[in-house]
């Protein structure tokens, strides 16, 4: 069953159509995507598993912009990211998109506020509202009393608070993360999941999060399943 | 924050490296300014009046001397306005370290030509003209050695030897001379050729050049083409030329100089452009994960570039700034040392307008490579390599 043709009248943040991708390696295609399509509604908190190299990240890259798709139509919030040049793409990251790595990937030199702001540094506005974004941002990941620490003197499951902070501060419309908890123990997973919840719930934030792992799956509205390149089942949480 | 918060913070994350890049480039600068400061003392200023007064020379260097004869023959020449034969003598007072150079000339037709260099009080002129062992004294010379006018003072000849036998001359300091132009010596002096031309054993009715002031410059060349051709074929051949033109064969000289500072400077800049490019690419290298996620918030290549390029600016500001900083204070240090050997030895507007030349070169030069890999980096490659 098609999950496009199951919702058809709702409000869709991303809608792919007949997506193609593959990768060159040496002579031979490698085919990872074959006319994938996908729609996710505006709001929802999608969960992607599936097997090692069935194509998870590719997805989530292409989704960001950052890889290209061979063919295939690729829509955020109506807007056809597909045929973007590599500028155009990197201004509508810059305005649209949030990204949460495994590996948080924060900026080592500088505090955590100024890692939160750095996505800032791509728009215009007042010190003042950067600031006030910026303590919004902290707050909303509980980190208001680390604003001024050195990554490398926080915790795993803080470090990468503030890449969701990071995330959120340029308020995008859509937030994907690659495997956010992968590298986290349970506490500091759970309060990861808990965030990303509440960026949904209260927010109303579009997120795409890529898991192995079935608890945190579990956090999100709806697991998609990646194999070989295709969705096998949809599953809706409860 | 702003874009420079990162690049500042950027730079100093690893200290060790960044003090050792901003070391090398302070060095490379340190020895651009020394020497560049030590190779324009060398230069001579343009001589004022060096257009128009001629000099009769020894074909083969004015260290090589002219029969004072010519001096005569000259002056009969119908284009010489004034004529003056020069001889040099290399003397010292009390110790050989106190060297003096010394011109052993006919006061009035040397003074009238040298209006231009030295100024000379009337009363002073007239003493020195009347004065048989008289000797004119440069302002600079005469307070260094305490010499008042009236002193009698003893020179010792390096090279020329008195028929008794001696090296001592002694003279009457006559005048005082002032320098005639802002920054001119002041730390020569000048005797009568008679008096001591009458005493020398050996050399003696020799003389190092003539002086001559053409009537009319047009004429000068032709007059300078007699003046040889007249000595064409004898055992001193002449080369007559302008001031000017002896002060640019001089300056060839410097020019060799200024030549061999290029080669070391350059030399200094090519191992830093190596060794700090090298360091800066491996430096990009490291960070591509870094250039991943700044891609991925949205950077641009431009601001990503834009951002390696600030930080290589930082680094080379910052070692040229100290390594001029030192190479003005050994300068000052230096030019102090030797200011009577050779003066005006200071860091020149023009040395500090070449070092911002060569800084710009430096940041084009090493950081083109850098800048262009780190706008270049693809983020899914980039990313992939955690
Ligand atoms: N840049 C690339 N070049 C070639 N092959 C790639 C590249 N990126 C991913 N692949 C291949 O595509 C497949 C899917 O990879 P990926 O999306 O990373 O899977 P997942 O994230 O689900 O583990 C894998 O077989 C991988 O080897
Ligand atoms: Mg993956």
């Amino acid at each position: 069953m098609n999950f496009m043709q199951r919702v058809p009248a709702v409000d869709n943040l991303i809608d792919i159509v007949d997506l193609s991708k593959s990768y060159r390696r040496g002579s031979t295609e490698v085919p990872i995507f074959d006319k994938l399509s996908l729609s996710i509604e505006r709001g929802r908190f999608v969960a992607l598993m599936g097997p090692s190299g069935s194509g998870k990240t590719t997805l989530l890259n292409l989704l960001a912009g950052i890889d290209r798709p061979n063919s295939g139509m690729l829509a955020v919030d109506g807007e056809r990211i597909d045929g973007y040049s590599e500028s155009g793409l990197t201004q509508w990251r810059a305005n649209t998109l949030g990204f949460i790595f495994q590996f948080y990937n924060l900026m080592p030199m500088l505090t955590a506020a100024q890692n939160v702001e750095l996505p800032l540094l791509l728009h215009r506005m007042s010190a003042k509202e950067r600031r006030r974004r910026v303590d919004t941002a902290l707050d909303v990941v509980g980190l208001a009393d680390r604003a001024r620490h050195r990554p490398r003197e926080l915790s795993g499951g803080q470090q990468q608070r503030v890449a969701i902070a990071r995330a959120l501060v340029a308020d995008p419309k859509l937030i994907l993360a690659d495997e956010p908890t992968g590298d986290l123990d349970r506490p500091s997973a759970n309060a990861v999941l808990e965030i990303l919840r509440l960026l949904a719930d209260e927010l109303g934030k579009t997120i795409v999060m890529v898991t192995h792992d079935p608890v945190a799956a579990r956090a999100a509205d709806l697991t998609l399943h990646l194999e070989k390149g295709r969705f096998v089942n949809e599953a809706v949480a409860a | 924050m702003r874009e420079t918060t990162l690049v500042r913070r950027n730079a100093l994350r690893n200290p060790v490296r960044m003090l050792l890049m901003v070391g090398c480039i302070a060095v490379a600068f340190l020895i651009f300014g020394v020497l560049s400061a030590v190779a324009t003392a060398f230069r001579l200023e343009d001589q004022p009046g060096g257009h128009e007064r001629m000099m009769v020379v020894n074909r083969n260097g004015f260290q090589q001397t002219l029969p004072i004869a010519y001096a005569r023959d000259v002056a009969r020449q119908p284009n010489v306005a004034v004529s003056s034969p020069v001889r040099m003598a290399l003397v010292y007072w009390r110790q050989p370290k106190d060297i003096v150079s010394a011109v052993m000339v006919e006061p009035e037709t040397y003074l009238d030509l040298s209006k231009d260099v030295v100024k000379v009080a009337d009363e002073d002129r007239a003493r020195f003209v009347a004065t048989r062992d008289g000797l004119l004294v440069g302002r600079a010379l005469a307070e260094r050695y305490g010499w008042k006018r009236g002193d009698q003072v003893t020179l010792q000849s390096f090279t020329d030897l008195r028929e008794d036998g001696s090296r001592a001359w002694r003279f009457t300091v006559a005048g005082i001379y002032t320098a005639a132009q802002p920054g001119g010596s002041e730390l020569a002096m000048a005797g009568h050729f008679a008096y001591y031309n009458e005493a020398l054993l050996t050399g003696r009715d020799r003389i190092n050049w003539v002086l001559v002031q053409g009537r009319d410059l047009a004429a000068n060349d032709a007059m300078a083409r007699t003046i040889d051709a007249g000595y064409a074929n004898s055992a001193a051949a002449t080369r007559t030329q302008s001031e000017a033109a002896l002060g640019r064969a001089f300056l060839s000289q410097i020019g060799d100089l200024m030549l061999i500072v290029r080669l070391i400077v350059g030399a200094a800049f090519v191992v830093i452009l190596c060794v700090v490019g090298n360091t800066l690419i491996f430096m990009v290298g490291e960070r591509t994960g870094e250039i991943g996620v700044l891609k991925t918030l949205g950077f641009s290549r431009l601001r990503v570039a834009r951002i390696f390029a600030g930080e290589v600016a930082l680094i080379a500001v910052a070692g040229a700034v100290a390594g001029m900083s030192v190479a003005a204070l050994i300068v000052s240090a230096l030019g102090t040392a030797l200011k009577d050997v050779l003066p005006g030895m200071t860091m020149g507007a023009s040395t500090l307008a070449m070092a911002a030349g060569l800084v710009a070169l430096l940041i084009l030069l090493t950081g083109i490579l850098p800048v262009l890999q780190a706008g270049r980096v693809n983020i899914v490659e980039a990313l992939g390599r955690k």
